[in-house]
């Protein structure tokens, strides 16, 4: 057996390199082909340790380099079959590189008369605080406010958890502030005057919602105990607004009972 | 290396698509530094709602949003002063919202129920002319740090004089 043959041999073998009788004895005597199969072996093994998944054609291209060799020959007819392929290579893939960071960097915009444009992102906390607050402008009823402030705490739950693990303390801290203020003066405040026979149907969902936040909200302030206290402060708020609603909704069914006692009881 | 070649350009394809399409979501990194920044407009965009919150009469809504509206203005002054286009133009869309959809329907929607010569109708010029008045001055104060230099700056520009004249427009007789 040539060398070449027990290489590429080696090279269309993937994982654990379980090799023919014929292979591993021409491997066995060959110091070349052992030199190249301890290093296939150290690749299979560092393979994994790569963060992102290899392509095989990349995979491919890296060990024919590694075997200074050209394992897999273009046979495209596009190509010009010249003298140093290897550059030529390099070349397109250089080439399409730099198209990907043209592209991405934006220089390829059809509008060029935008300087701003490349500029940071806008903020989507803030943005939809805005919608929370044009909404609450125009909101004509008890229940339409209670319901956006109710997504607008949705919308502080929210972020605050997705940023819990990178933002710092004090950051957090004013959106716990701003959570607390928007249960406390806004959902249970309004939820006093939404109209008895919607109370439960507008408020049961909103209370439920706020008692499954709390508890989230306390899974993640156990997963980061240092910035547990923020998270804390909004799971309380939650579950104390949670718990006023829930007696805000039987205190109506209770009234709703004595003023009718032929009425059946709210879940009876 | 065919496939190799075409991966590259398909990926190139796409990212011009996506390139295309202007400002993606930011990083968490960003939001933060975001948090950091806007916490400010946050608090007064939140404590705004729970004010709304608090009135019925549309004459009060436009002007709890015009105060929002005259807030935003002077953090867009701040950036115009600093040549922050990006911030102008971010928080320029926010306050032609708010003029749009705050100030001007609210005092549409009180016009509706005014009678003219009223006190309430003073009260209504007072807020349009109030309004009016804050909206060319930060037109003004952009204009001059800024300049039309950017597409999106014309915009945010273009969208206050709208503004002016939908409030304008809103605050007559029907």
């Amino acid at each position: 057996m040539k060398c070449k043959h027990a290489q590429k041999t080696m090279l269309a073998t993937s994982g654990r390199r379980k090799l023919s009788a014929e292979v591993q004895e021409h491997v066995a005597g060959c110091a070349r082909c052992r030199q190249i199969k301890a290093k296939l072996t150290a690749i299979d093994r560092g393979v994994f340790l790569i963060p992102t998944p290899s392509a095989t054609e990349a995979k491919d291209a890296f060990l024919a380099e590694f075997l200074h060799e050209p394992v897999i020959v273009p046979s495209s007819g596009w190509m010009l079959k010249l003298p140093g392929t290897r550059w030529q290579q390099a070349l397109v893939g250089i080439a399409a590189l730099v198209l990907v960071v043209l592209a991405f960097s934006g220089v390829l915009k059809r509008e060029h008369n935008t300087p701003v444009a490349s500029s940071s992102a806008t903020d989507p906390l803030l943005a939809k605080v805005m919608d929370r607050n044009l909404a609450l402008a125009t909101a004509d009823s008890p229940t339409k406010r209670v319901q956006t402030l109710s997504d607008l705490a949705d919308d502080l739950d929210g972020q605050t958890r997705q940023l819990a693990l990178v933002a710092q303390t004090d950051d957090l801290q004013t959106l716990a502030k701003l959570y607390d203020e928007v249960l406390k003066a806004g959902i249970v405040k309004q939820a006093g005057e939404v109209r008895l026979e919607d109370r439960q149907k507008v408020l049961k969902p909103i209370a439920d919602r706020l008692f499954a936040a709390s508890e989230q909200m306390r899974q993640t302030a156990n997963d980061m105990p240092n910035k547990a206290e923020p998270l804390k402060q909004m799971a309380l708020a939650a579950d104390e607004a949670s718990q006023k609603l829930n007696i805000l909704i039987k205190k109506t069914e209770v009234a709703a009972q004595e003023a009718n006692p032929s009425r059946p009881e709210a879940g009876g | 290396m065919r496939r190799f070649v075409t991966t590259i350009l398909i990926s190139a394809a796409l990212a011009t698509i996506v390139g295309a399409q202007g400002s993606s979501k930011p990083s968490l990194a960003e939001q933060v530094k975001m948090i950091q920044r806007n916490r400010e407009l946050y608090r007064i965009a939140v404590h705004n709602g729970l004010n709304q919150t608090e009135k019925v009469d549309p004459l009060d809504h436009a002007r709890i949003s015009a105060e929002l509206a005259k807030d935003f203005g002077d953090e867009m002054r701040k950036a115009a002063a600093s040549h922050d286009a990006a911030r102008v133009v971010e928080l320029g869309q926010h306050l032609n919202r708010v003029v749009d959809q705050g100030v001007a329907a609210n005092l549409s929607q009180a016009r509706k129920n005014i009678k003219a010569g009223s006190e309430f109708e003073k009260a209504l010029f007072d807020r349009r002319d109030q309004a009016i008045e804050d909206l060319k001055s930060l037109e003004e104060n952009i204009r001059q740090n800024l300049g039309p230099d950017s597409k999106e700056v014309e915009t945010v520009l273009k969208g206050l004089r709208d503004g002016q004249k939908n409030i304008e427009k809103a605050a007559e007789a029907k």
